[in-house]
């Protein structure tokens, strides 16, 4: 007798990504949801933030998830469409006073948001390949210290490019548009496309790649290209969230884009597991809560009749703290190595990279 | 000519203090596989020791040993308590572990110390001038070649003369066999972890003498520079890592030399772009042998 076919499969790489999406965009769509509902508009902010957090750790997810290789210049790319959006949506007005030597077709130039964070997508990724080209090509160790290069290369060149950047100074004056529903649309977005690359023939690559280098490439998997080509796609999502949070702040200056977002970021991701996408988002809902509870703490919090004095810098600390925590007890990330579709369906591949059945430790 | 030669003498004496720190890298990189990014809190570190022996009245010789005493047991220190769980594990834990030192390591600094940049006021020797075969050199340059001349040729003449030196180099090479030797790891790894804090103290006291003070990010901008100069040497090789350190002192010069005024505010830029030009074509780094590390 027949045996009858589930009516829902994961055997295509396609429902597995849709499947995934699905999930975590129900649980944004519920935090976001209550949000919307339940807080004031001051407090919302922290949810669009943190659903800008969720575009740039899928981001960055998807060049060192799928490629082992931990990224410190991700942050340099939001700092790039930052300024590019901003250029493009503030009234020419503002840029008169604030930015008198533009040259003068940006210096007039002012465009609605939508095709404004489209044109600024397409700038982010161009400086992408160019940035890219030659991390692309180092081995692991010698590429991490590549993109920081990258992260510091990008700030002196915004410090240093005072006509168009204001330098060190604020940059001020791009209108502040983003709010939860466009915030949710960019986090689902670029989660379906983390899923898609993760799913698809270069995803799996470059994931077995990331496993074992030569026998990859004994196999003939061509881990140069396929790494550019993660950061080229990783570095379109994070110029996303880059645009997002430019249209969030409305404000903001060079040192916005460097060590403390970077530090932050990475720790979000690397606590619910670098390899996933669900761990990505996992994490970085997990860490914006605890930075949540740490900042009230920091400025000084009262617990029932003491009165804590400010702390300075106990977010950084908090943060370390718990990357060291995941560091020594649980180096694949609260969330393992399983995406949420594989642990709803209670469910394993048949055909997987073949070290990813046992989540062995690492090497 | 005379300009072009003191050129060169500053090119030496700002490469030889990152070829200090690329080396402490190198040598850590090479035996456990990880990138220190808490090697810059190190030197920070032997800065606030000599802060604190300046205001203690001390004298230069033991202000300078406080901070490369001071580095040394830092640098031990980070590697029992915070490295030693990780050892083993991928480069990328072990690089995200120290990452989290790092950043502890700052906050700490700042609320246990000060924010603030604080005053090391050194003896008036320093700040003078001696004539070489009319050239005049600040006392600080001068002596910095000479100590990282006479550092190096000690560190060369440990690793190739000594036993323990010997291990290490065999350790690098192999880590399992030179156990299976005899060699026993712990001795090797903080071995390297002391040579790397020694040399990193060193690197505080030229800093220091030549700025003058120290704050809390005082190790994160020159250590920052030492990663990039063993990238471009090669991070396997120590060789590598050294010249590398000097190719990017001279580099900089060169360029704050050489750049129209307008271009200045882009220095580092243009010197990492160069760095990162030199990688395009030599990934594994000027010195560097292909490695199946990853």
């Amino acid at each position: 007798m027949p045996r009858r076919r589930p009516a829902l499969t994961l055997d295509h790489p396609l429902q597995r990504a849709a499947l995934g999406t699905l999930l975590l965009g129900i649980v944004l769509v519920v935090v976001a949801a209550a949000a919307q509902s339940l807080m004031r508009p001051a407090e919302q902010r922290v949810v669009v933030n943190l659903l800008i957090s969720i575009i740039a750790v899928v981001g960055i997810g998807i060049y060192s998830g799928n490629t082992g290789i931990v990224s410190f210049g991700h942050v340099s790319l939001m700092g790039v469409a930052a300024y590019t959006t901003g250029l493009l949506t503030m009234s020419p007005t503002v840029k008169a006073s604030s930015l008198p030597h533009l040259p003068t077709w940006l210096a007039s130039v002012q465009l609605e948001i939508l095709p404004a964070v489209a044109a600024t997508i397409v700038v982010t990724t161009v400086v992408a390949i160019v940035l890219g080209l030659p991390v692309s090509r180092l081995a692991v160790s010698a590429a991490s210290i590549g993109t920081l290069g990258v992260l510091v290369i990008v700030n002196v060149v915004m410090v240093g490019a005072v006509d168009l950047t204001r330098g060190s100074q604020t940059f001020y004056g791009v209108p502040t548009v983003t709010d939860i529903p466009i915030a949710l649309a960019g986090a689902i977005l670029a989660i379906a496309v983390a899923r898609v690359f993760r799913e698809s023939v270069a995803g799996l690559r470059l994931r077995a790649s990331r496993e074992d280098e030569l026998a990859s490439r004994s196999m003939g998997v061509d881990v140069e290209n396929l790494r550019l080509l993660a950061w080229v796609v990783s570095g379109a999502v994070v110029g996303l969230a880059g645009a997002l949070l430019a249209h969030s702040l409305g404000a903001f200056s060079p040192k916005e884009f460097y060590f403390g977002l970077t530090f932050a970021l990475l720790a979000m991701l690397i606590v619910g597991g670098t390899t996933t996408v669900s761990g990505a988002v996992g994490g970085t809902l997990l860490v914006s809560l605890l930075i949540e509870l740490v900042r009230r703490v920091e400025n000084g919090a009262t617990i029932g009749p003491f009165q804590l004095p400010p702390l300075f810098g106990l977010t950084e600390v908090v943060l370390g703290l718990v990357i060291l925590l995941v560091m020594y007890r649980r180096r694949e990330g609260l969330l393992g190595r399983r995406e949420i579709d594989e642990w709803v369906m209670g469910w394993r591949r048949a055909r997987q990279v073949p070290s990813e059945i046992d989540a062995p430790g690492e090497q | 000519m005379e300009i072009a030669l003191q050129q060169i003498v500053n090119a030496i004496s700002l490469g030889g203090t990152y070829a200090l720190l690329a080396l402490g890298l190198a040598i850590v990189y090479n035996i456990m596989g990880l990138i220190n990014f808490a090697h810059g809190e190190i030197m920070t570190l032997s800065g606030y020791a000599m802060f604190f022996a300046v205001s203690a009245g001390l004298p230069l010789p033991a202000v300078a040993a406080a901070a490369i005493v001071t580095g040394m047991v830092a640098a031990i220190a980070m590697e029992r308590i915070a490295f030693r769980p990780v050892r083993g594990a991928s480069g990328v834990t072990l690089l995200l572990t120290s990452f989290a030192v790092s950043a502890i390591l700052q906050v700490s600094f700042q609320n246990l110390v000060s924010p603030r940049p604080r005053g090391v006021p050194l003896p008036e020797v320093f700040n003078e001038m001696i004539e070489v075969g009319g050239l005049s050199i600040g006392v600080i340059q001068a002596s910095s070649i000479a100590i990282v001349i006479v550092l190096l040729v000690l560190l060369v003449v440990f690793l190739r003369r000594t036993t323990l030196g010997i291990s290490m180099r065999a350790a690098a090479q192999d880590f399992t066999v030179t156990r299976l030797m005899g060699i026993p790891a712990n001795s090797v790894v903080a071995t390297a972890f002391a040579i790397s804090g020694l040399l990193a103290g060193v690197a505080a006291v030229l800093w220091v003498a030549q700025r003058g003070t120290v704050d809390p990010l005082m190790g994160f901008t020159p250590v920052l520079k030492a990663f990039i100069a063993a990238v471009i040497g090669g991070l396997g090789s120590l060789t590598g890592a050294a010249a590398g350190g000097f190719l990017l002192g001279a580099i900089e010069v060169l360029l704050q030399a050489a750049l129209p005024s307008a271009a200045l505010p882009f220095r580092d830029a243009f010197a990492l772009l160069l760095v990162i030009g030199v990688l395009l074509v030599r990934p594994q780094g000027l010195l560097g042998r292909r490695s199946e590390r990853a």
